[in-house]
């Protein structure tokens, strides 16, 4: 019981090291447990709206209408025929409507009735943001339907024009949902097949021989879309899998943030009580019974923090997951509480740091009573770095600074992995802005000298129109590895719509086989290598030989002439399946199969880069609070570690100011150190999540970060130990000489 | 005004011609709740230029309170504590850190060494600061510690680290050197070895010595001696024949 009162003076003494272990748990906890229940549970509604409303594993579009039955049987699978339609309302938004089908890729009412032969159902976010309500009535092609509910397909979560626009804009896009014979009765619809397994493994298996099987029965497929390739539904799971790196990641930092603190303060508090220790030992305590005084700390500390975490983090989901759903609008219905997470969250801490604190106690314990009683303390040895130093050359003050950082080795790697964590939280968003920016501004800008890009259904082989260049593509899967498809794009040599430059900057002319730096480092090939590729089309195999590697950020290309190209593919000559040009153009409907503004690709990723900044900013004040608090801990530390010092120094005639230079100043170093490290690292994870963005996104980012952003991260992290310094001058400045003129006499 | 014990007033007529301490009517109380306690009441001593003092007194008596002051680590109450022509008892703490750092150089009881500083280096805290140290080498060799410089405190023995702390209070070359119980913490023959070397320091650098002692016999190596009880100078004399350390018994 009275040990049980030291506990907590010792705590009350120590405020600051403890809140802010306590802190850190708390937080770690919290996110652990809120990020990974969001994540979960927006996994289990995915899954349940995908398996409930049957969402396929692809989409595709025939030249002639196919036999469904025969070919469901033959290929194990259920397909669907439905039809899309893009249509202006009135008050000029694109309404994208779908036919409401019976087996594959259902639509899911959200709120409201379902459909009947005078409704519509249309997406939630596009419903509120445009002020629709249920009974309101729209305009859809000079018809007046009611609007019945809300809806949303199971293969349009993410509710955006096409991929390359990655942000959504309610205000002028939105999908609905129609009855098949109001859909059949409306022009200008298109038709496209849908396709589920029913063997539910090996999808891209299943799909390839699917395809083989419409070639061999002489069926021309022009568009194949993947569902894992369609960021409708991919960015939803790419969010799940965001949270949920995130919510491992992030926590386990903290946590082993506030595992080295704790152990610091428990070797420093042992030490300290050496001679107490020894008498207790004298008492006839037991080694055990002292053990679970001294693990009193990080279990008080673990439990607090980690029961509180908890519950914020349950307090949390909600909110977060709402947020979520009004994102990617999805059914809820089953709302699944965690308690393994709930368990997890509570007892990791408490069972990491306890176990830590262990070690570290057994290990401070283990000299004799007898030596205890001496009151030789404990294990307070020379380390053997503090041995192996040899200084000489360096004046007193580098000697001092030096030797302060090496005392306590643990001290300092909680100092320097803080601030690598603290440069990580700093840099992330400013590495993913910089990135995206590259990839506008040395990517795509530098790439194409185009406005528009059409790309046509059928080859075509007219001249093109006045100023268009044409180009030929096709799309390939490279056999090592079938997840990484890219284009090929035949062009002219002389063309003037593509600049391709070589790794050392200069121009390169596409007239032989020139791979992007981006592909050939995700295909790890070069200069002279062979590529082997399949036909996405037809299947078909070709063998290419590398010969130039063009330095573009624009994406994952090969550019090779024109005629070579046509030549691999077996067209004529002069065929062509696209074109490039300045000018807007009209085409007859059903003509093109896309296209591309590129003053809208531009624009969406700046959309993109400027709906990031909330995050960027938050996580760099999320970043300074840490850094401060970690390098107003560590600065503590020393200052308590070294008072006895400190008044010696005031009283052999140092000045105020260069005590303050030498205790802490002595971090400097650290803080510089544990910068430079905190950017490789940080490089190395956005490249890794940049990857995993690239499997949803259609695209793929190179990590960049700008050295002014580098600049400016190394600034805000000196800003944050200066200020962290300014705190901790006065505790400096309390420390009377006294202090060292009783020492030893206690 | 506190009256003065004759036997001083005989004394004090015994003038140093150059006076490097000058202490008048020094007083200081602390204040401990309801309770003042009269620590040092009306300390009148004179010590001259290139001496050795030495403080007797029994516990409580108020030596290291008025080390302490002459240290400029404390202030007086009232009256006048001048070191070298200068008031030490009225600067503000800019001017005491200042006066420490060019005039005073403290051997403590039990040392005071950087735990983590080898042994040269614990000397170079005090060279780093000083205007124009003493050579270290030469000022190893004086404390007869120049093979153990590159160990830490912990490696030494307590004479061998009180070795070294007399050597970071000489580096600075101080006016005066203040010595509060410097063998304290020591046994006889070593505590002997470390009295000889203050000797020696007294006399190769002419430093001005005050010692702080309550063992009467360390008294016969000084040149001046001040006994306190109760905050006053009990009784204080010129010692003419000042003996070498190392004919000191107790
Ligand atoms: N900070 C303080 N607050 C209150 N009283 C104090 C303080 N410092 C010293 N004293 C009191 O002043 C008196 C003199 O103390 P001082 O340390 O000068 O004695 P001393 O002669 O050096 O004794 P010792 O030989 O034991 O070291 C003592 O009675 C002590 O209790
Ligand atoms: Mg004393």
């Amino acid at each position: 019981m009275t040990l049980l009162r030291k506990t907590f003076r010792t705590m009350r003494e120590n405020k600051a090291p403890y809140l802010g272990a306590f802190f850190m748990v708390l937080i770690s906890s919290m996110l652990l447990v809120g990020m990974t229940m969001v994540a979960n549970n927006l996994e289990l509604i995915f899954n349940a709206l995908s398996a409930d409303h049957m969402l396929g594993d692809a989409e595709f579009s025939v030249s002639s209408d196919l036999n469904i039955s025969s070919l469901e049987e033959q290929t194990n699978a259920s397909i669907e025929k439905s039809s899309v339609a893009d249509v202006e309302l009135p008050s000029g938004q694109t309404l994208r409507i779908f036919a409401a089908n019976e087996t594959l890729n259902r639509h899911a009412v959200l709120e409201g009735d379902d459909l009947d032969e005078d409704s519509i159902l249309i997406d939630p976010l596009f419903a509120s943001t445009n002020d629709l309500k249920i009974g309101d009535s729209v305009d859809i092609g000079g018809k007046e339907f009611s609007v019945a509910g809300t809806v949303v397909l199971p293969n349009y979560i993410y509710v955006i024009r096409s991929t390359e626009e990655m942000i959504n804009d309610p205000s002028k896009f939105g999908i609905a949902v129609l009855s098949q014979s109001n859909m059949a009765a409306m022009p200008g619809t298109s038709d496209f097949y849908a396709v589920r397994f029913a063997d539910r493994t090996d999808i891209h298996e299943q799909e390839l021989s699917f395809r083989s099987q419409l070639l061999a029965e002489g069926i021309e497929i022009t568009d194949w879309e993947s569902t894992t390739n369609k960021s409708m539904v991919t960015f939803v799971s790419l969010e799940i899998t965001t949270l949920s790196t995130m919510s491992k990641v992030v926590p386990g930092m903290l946590l082993i943030l506030s595992v080295i603190l704790l152990s610091i303060l428990l070797k420093r508090m042992i030490q300290r009580e050496t001679a107490v220790i020894g008498t207790l030992y004298a008492l006839g305590y037991r080694q055990s019974e002292l053990l679970r005084h001294y693990l009193l700390f990080p279990l008080i500390v673990a439990g607090t923090g980690g029961f509180l975490g908890v519950l914020l983090g349950l307090a949390m989901v909600s909110p977060m997951l709402n947020f979520m759903l009004s994102v990617f609008p999805m059914p809820v219905d089953a709302y699944q509480t965690n308690y393994a997470f709930l368990a997890i969250g509570l007892l990791l801490p408490v069972i990491v740091l306890s176990l830590v604190s262990y070690v570290v106690i057994i290990r401070l314990l283990r000299v004799s009573p007898a030596d205890l009683m001496k009151g030789s303390r404990v294990s307070e040895k020379t380390n053997f770095i503090e041995r192996a130093l040899k200084l000489d050359r360096f004046s007193f003050n580098t000697k001092f600074q030096i030797r302060e950082q090496v005392r306590s080795l643990s001290r300092t790697g909680f100092l320097l992995f803080g601030v690598i964590v603290a440069t990580i939280l700093l840099l992330y968003g400013l590495t993913m802005q910089s990135s995206l920016n590259y990839m506008l501004n040395e990517g795509i800008a530098a790439l194409y000298n185009l406005k528009y890009e059409y790309v046509f259904n059928d080859l075509q082989t007219d001249s093109p129109p006045e100023g268009f260049e044409q180009f030929n593509g096709v799309y390939v899967t490279p056999d090592q590895d079938t997840s990484a498809n890219f284009a090929i794009i035949g062009v002219f040599p002389q063309s003037t719509r593509i600049q391709l430059k070589d790794t050392s900057g200069d121009k390169l002319i596409p007239d032989r086989v020139i791979i992007t730096k981006i592909l050939a480092d995700k295909l790890n090939v070069g200069i002279g290598d062979e590529l082997h590729v399949t036909n996405d089309e037809d299947l078909k195999a070709y063998t290419l030989t590398i010969e130039a590697v063009a330095d573009s950020a624009a994406g994952e290309f090969i550019f090779m002439p024109f005629a070579d190209l046509n030549q691999m593919l077996d067209m004529p000559a002069d065929a062509y399946i696209g074109i490039w040009g300045d000018e807007q153009m009209q085409f007859p409907e059903g003509a093109l199969s896309s296209t591309k503004d590129m003053d809208a690709v531009a624009a969406g990723i700046r959309n993109l880069i400027s709906q990031s900044s909330i995050m960027v900013y938050s996580l760099i004040i999320m970043s300074f609070i840490l850094g401060l608090i970690i390098i107003f801990l560590v600065t503590g530390l020393i200052i308590e570690e070294n008072r006895n010092t400190i008044s010696l120094f005031k009283i052999l005639g140092y000045r105020p100011k260069e005590v303050n230079k030498l205790i802490l100043d002595s971090n400097t170093i650290v803080v510089v150190i544990g910068y430079l490290i905190g950017i490789p690292v940080l490089l190395i994870s956005v490249t890794a999540f940049m990857q995993s963005l690239t499997e949803s996104m259609q695209m793929t980012i190179p990590t960049r970060l700008n050295s002014w952003y580098m600049l400016l991260g190394f600034v805000i992290v000196m800003v944050t130990y200066q200020t962290a310094k300014i705190l901790s001058r006065k505790k400096v400045n309390r420390i009377p000489l006294s202090e060292a003129l009783k020492a030893g006499t206690e | 005004m506190t009256q003065q014990p004759a036997i001083f007033l005989e004394n004090d007529e015994v003038t140093p011609l150059d006076t490097i301490i000058d202490v008048s009517n020094l007083k200081k109380s602390y204040t401990t709740g309801e309770v003042i306690t009269e620590v040092l009441r009306g300390i009148d001593m004179k010590i001259g230029r290139g001496e050795m003092g030495v403080i007797l007194g029994p516990s409580g008596s108020g030596k290291t309170t008025l080390m302490n002051i002459i240290g400029g680590v404390d202030q007086g109450d009232s009256g006048t504590v001048i070191v070298d022509g200068l008031e030490v008892n009225n600067l503000g703490d800019k001017e005491l850190t200042d006066y420490r750092r060019a005039y005073i150089g403290f051997v403590f009881q039990f040392y005071n060494l950087v735990p983590n500083l080898t042994a040269s280096e614990n000397i170079e805290v005090v060279a780093n600061i000083s205007k124009s140290p003493i050579n270290m080498d030469e000022v190893l060799e004086a404390v007869e510690m120049k093979d153990k410089k590159d160990r830490f405190p912990r490696e030494l023995s307590g004479g061998e680290q009180q070795r070294i702390s007399i050597a970071r209070a000489v580096v600075k070359n101080p006016k005066l050197l203040l010595c509060d119980e410097p063998t304290g913490a020591l046994d006889y023959e070593t505590s002997r070895s470390i009295l000889h070397l203050l000797q020696q320091v007294n006399t190769t650098y002419g430093t001005t010595i005050l010692m702080v002692t309550h063992n009467t016999a360390i008294a016969e190596m000084a040149n001046r001696v001040f006994k306190l009880r109760s905050g006053e100078i009990e009784e204080g004399w010129v010692n003419e024949t000042a003996v070498s350390a190392e004919r000191i018994e107790w």
